[in-house]
Parts: structure tokens; sequence; C-alpha cells
């Protein structure tokens, strides 16, 4: 992965480079980033209006439902755009896919148009999205008080 | 998609920091105490067989509560105030409403109540508050702050009277709170807070803390140097595809099946690489307070030295709903609501801090 910031500000050494070098520390470094960072990653689920037998998805199934969503809205080439999924969760379909922060929205309109597969009316939830994978860890929305 | 969007708007910002705890300077203990509203927890050990039996101690302490139904008026109550808001640390979070559409309220540690209201709900209100950052002209949010530890915020003085009369006669606000209490004063107890609003007629149960622990049999983990965040030598990896490493690891991806030419998934741990018998990882849901958080920060710098492992990292995740992310920086819900930061604490006391917020909020 080539880590490339829109806009980045780089404040090293700052108020501690002497002292630091001093003692033969490390330098104080803060790097922040307000642009695009490299990936985005959506938490998705696809839920079916009647019930559907689990294990007919897998998930080569998904991933090519995904593409499949892509394709019909943005054509042929679309089809060549990275996506991963990066986790797939066979039970209730729900999977964690990363694409390139640049065609985030490209993506996520593809699964929104997406409606019906193989003449079963389906549709995709966005659960959750984020430019860090690591926030998809948890979701403070899904607290239980029981 | 073979035309990118370059414009579209971005969806979260990072910040990252490289310290050293030793440092006079180096500002940890502030960025954790500022962030006051935690949800979640986790820590991952690589190369530990076991996790230490004690790390656990200060997060199982935690005594949170969730009251239900508690109208703001009660908040500002003389007795209230003088019992809990100026003898410790309150923190009280409403909690099943969502920032960007519906009123959300926030009482700070530091006596800050701060109210994220709706155009409607602010008109009927009436008290005067500012623009928020977040939305646009429909979805047009306000904030409000009132500080109830002023020593002129008192009944009978003219300020508290128009605060009182807004909350009980021109609407009636009410949320389910999420609260903890650390009081000031060792001898009492934190479950105080819980017989108040219970002899006053509320439901306030306590909030049970998840817990959940997961070890690994040989993971490959990525390897890092403290002195190397960018990753230029290339005996170590980049700092940036680092925190993706971890964030693999937090969201239980199997990297063990992927490879780079998979259908699914090209998506592979960065190299360099190296191979850990055991790791272990373990994560506490609830509501958590700054100062267990220190007090796991602590003992993770002890382990990392005692047992000789290469690293240890510390995530903390924020309420998505909640209104302030750092101190009184506003925070908002637009694709998401994230305010999280990770430590990756070294044994030589180095540190890396990842910072990761929402794109429309105020920077840390």
């Amino acid at each position: 992965m080539h880590w490339r910031p829109m806009q980045k500000h780089w404040r090293v050494g700052g108020h501690l480079a002497v002292s630091h070098d001093f003692l033969g520390m490390g330098m104080y470094e803060k790097q922040v980033s307000k642009g695009h960072l490299p990936y985005c990653y959506l938490k998705v689920r696809l839920d079916f209006e009647e019930d559907v037998d689990p294990t007919d998805i897998d998930i080569i199934i998904f991933k090519h439902i995904v593409l499949q969503a892509v394709q019909s809205l943005f054509g042929e080439a679309a089809s060549c755009t990275p996506i991963d999924v990066l986790k797939y969760r066979q039970t209730n379909r729900e999977a964690i896919l990363r694409v390139s922060s640049r065609y985030f929205t490209k993506l996520w309109a593809s699964l929104t148009w997406y409606s019906c597969y193989s003449e079963q009316s389906c549709a995709f939830r966005v659960l959750q999205v984020s430019s860090h994978l690591m926030a998809l860890a948890a979701n403070s929305r899904q607290l239980s008080l029981a | 998609m073979a035309a990118p969007m370059k414009h579209a708007a971005p969806v979260g910002k990072l910040v990252f920091e490289k310290s050293n705890f030793n440092d006079k300077k180096s500002r940890h203990l502030q960025h954790i105490t500022d962030h006051y509203f935690n949800y979640s927890v986790e820590t991952m050990l690589p190369g530990c067989e076991f996790l230490p039996s004690d790390i656990q101690v200060p997060l199982t302490e935690v005594e949170a509560f969730v009251s239900y139904k508690v109208p703001l008026a009660e908040i500002i109550k003389p007795d209230f105030l003088q019992a809990f808001v100026k003898r410790g640390k309150l923190y009280m979070l409403s909690h099943g409403m969502q920032i960007d559409t519906q009123d959300c309220a926030a009482l700070l540690p530091t006596g800050i109540l701060i109210l994220s209201l709706t155009k409607d709900s602010y008109e009927q209100l009436g008290l005067e508050g500012k623009v928020a950052n977040f939305g646009d002209k429909k979805t047009c949010k306000y904030v409000i702050e009132i500080n109830v530890k002023d020593h002129t915020f008192v009944p009978g003085k003219k300020r508290y009277e128009r605060i009182k009369r807004c909350l009980t006669e021109h609407l009636q606000l009410t949320f389910d709170f999420l609260l903890t209490w650390c009081p000031g004063d060792a001898k009492v107890s934190p479950a105080s807070v819980q017989c108040y609003f219970q002899c006053n007629g509320f439901l306030c149960n306590r909030l049970p803390i998840m817990r959940k622990q997961k070890d690994y049999e040989d993971l490959a983990i990525p390897v890092i140097s403290s002195d190397n965040p960018t990753g230029e030598a290339e005996s170590c990896c980049d700092s940036m595809e680092f925190y993706e490493w971890l964030g693999a690891c937090a969201t239980e991806v199997d990297l063990s099946a992927t490879s780079l030419d998979s259908y699914t998934s090209s998506y592979i741990c960065p190299a360099p690489r190296e191979l850990k018998d055991r790791c272990v990882t373990w994560t506490s849901k609830g509501m958590l307070t700054c100062a267990s958080i220190i007090d796991v920060l602590t003992k993770l710098r002890q382990i990392v030295q005692k047992m000789n492992l290469p690293w240890v990292s510390l995530t903390v995740h924020g309420f998505m709903d909640c209104p302030v992310s750092w101190g009184q920086r506003e925070h908002s819900f637009y694709n998401n609501g994230d305010n999280l930061y990770t430590f990756v604490i070294f044994p030589n006391n180095d540190y890396w801090l990842y910072s990761a917020i929402g794109s429309k909020d105020v920077c840390v």
C-alpha cells in the first residue's frame, strides 16, 4: 500500500528537538491527514425478501454479486476495479468490503441500486462505513442494555 | 467505475503521532483524559501465551449505569449538582439518540452540559446556542453549552431561572442516560449516583461490561520499528499499513486464507513479517472511564518490558453519537461517527498514537 495523503502537515522535532537529541530519544513526529486515505471500508449485509438457505451464498458468490452490482450500474470496465471482501459471515451474509477511496462513492451507489439476484428480490444494507478498518471493530449504536 | 471520483468528500481524518512516554511534554495522559466517553477498549499482545490476570482488573471495576427517561431539568437541580457534579467527575451521555438527526445531550466531567439539538427543538427551547459545524440548511443542528459548575449557576440567579424555565415549560427534553461517576472522596461509592436516581423515582440499572478474549496461534505479524514509522528502510513496515493490519485483526479478518491473487480478497499481512506462536487479544465494551484506561496503559507499559514483547496495542473507541470527541471539540455523524485512538507501545517507552475522527470533526 502506498500511502499518500492529499494534504499533509509535518511537524518533525518541533518543541522537543533539543532535549530529545541530548537524551538520545526519538523525535516527536506528527502527521495529519485530512484528505483521502487510501481505502474505504464498508460493512454491508445482503438481505433477501424471502428466506434463503444460508449455504446458497458463499463468499465466492457474494463477491460475484458485488461485482455484478457494480457492472450493472457502471459497465464492464468497472469490474476491473479491485474490491476486496475482507470478511464474510455466511449465516447472515454480512461482509466487510475494501475499496480504493476514489471508487467508494460508486461502489456504494452500485450496492444501493442492486435489487435482484437470480430472480429473488434482495437489498444491500450498508451498516457502517469508514476510512479506518479499525473503526469497524466496534459500533456503539449496537450497545445492548440487557 | 472506470472514471474515479476524485473530488468526492473524504470519509475520515487520521492523525499519527510518535513520541516517548518519558518525555515531559508528552500528551498521552491528556489525550486519554480528554476523550471522555469511551465505548470499547481492545488490546493486542503479540507473542504472549496467556493474558496477564491483573490487566483486566481496572476495567472490571468500572461502575457504569443507565438511567431511563431523565428530564434535563433533573440534572440542573441544586442537590444533584452539589452532590455529584461538584464532588467528583460525572460523565453522562444520552443513549439511543442518533446525533445526525435527533437531539443528544452530554454532561462532561468539567461541568459543561452540551445539548446538540435539531432546529425544531432549538427553536422551541429558546436558549441561546450556535450553529453546529455539521449539516446543511436542511439538517441544521444547534449546540448549546451550559456551565453547570459556574458559581453563578444557582437558584435565584437570572440565568439559572431562565434555563430552568426553558427546560420545564418550553420543552421538556428527556433522555436515557449512560453515566459513570468518579467521586472525589475515595470513601464514597460510585454507586451513590444510582441510589440518587432510584430514590427520585427513575429506573437506574447497572450497565454490564461485555468481555471477549481471542487467542491466535501461529499468527504472522508485521515487523515495525518505533524509530521508523514511514517504513523507508525495507526492514520494517509502514505505520499506516500496520494500522490497517491492526484493524484487520480487530475485525477478525482471516488472514491465513488470503493471498495476493485470491478472487475474493487481495489483502495480506504487510511485509516484512514474523511468525508468533501465540497472540492474545481482548476487548471490553460498555462505558469505560478515562482513569481505568490510564491504569490499563500503565500495566501494558510494564508488561511489554517485563515479557519482552515487540509491542502491544491499546485501542479505544468512543461513542458514535457523542456531541464531543476530545475536550469540547464538536463531534458529529456524517458517513460515520468515528472517534477512536490507538496506542502502539514499544519496550523502549516510545509510542505511536493514531487518532481517527470523522470527516466533519475538528482535528485533534
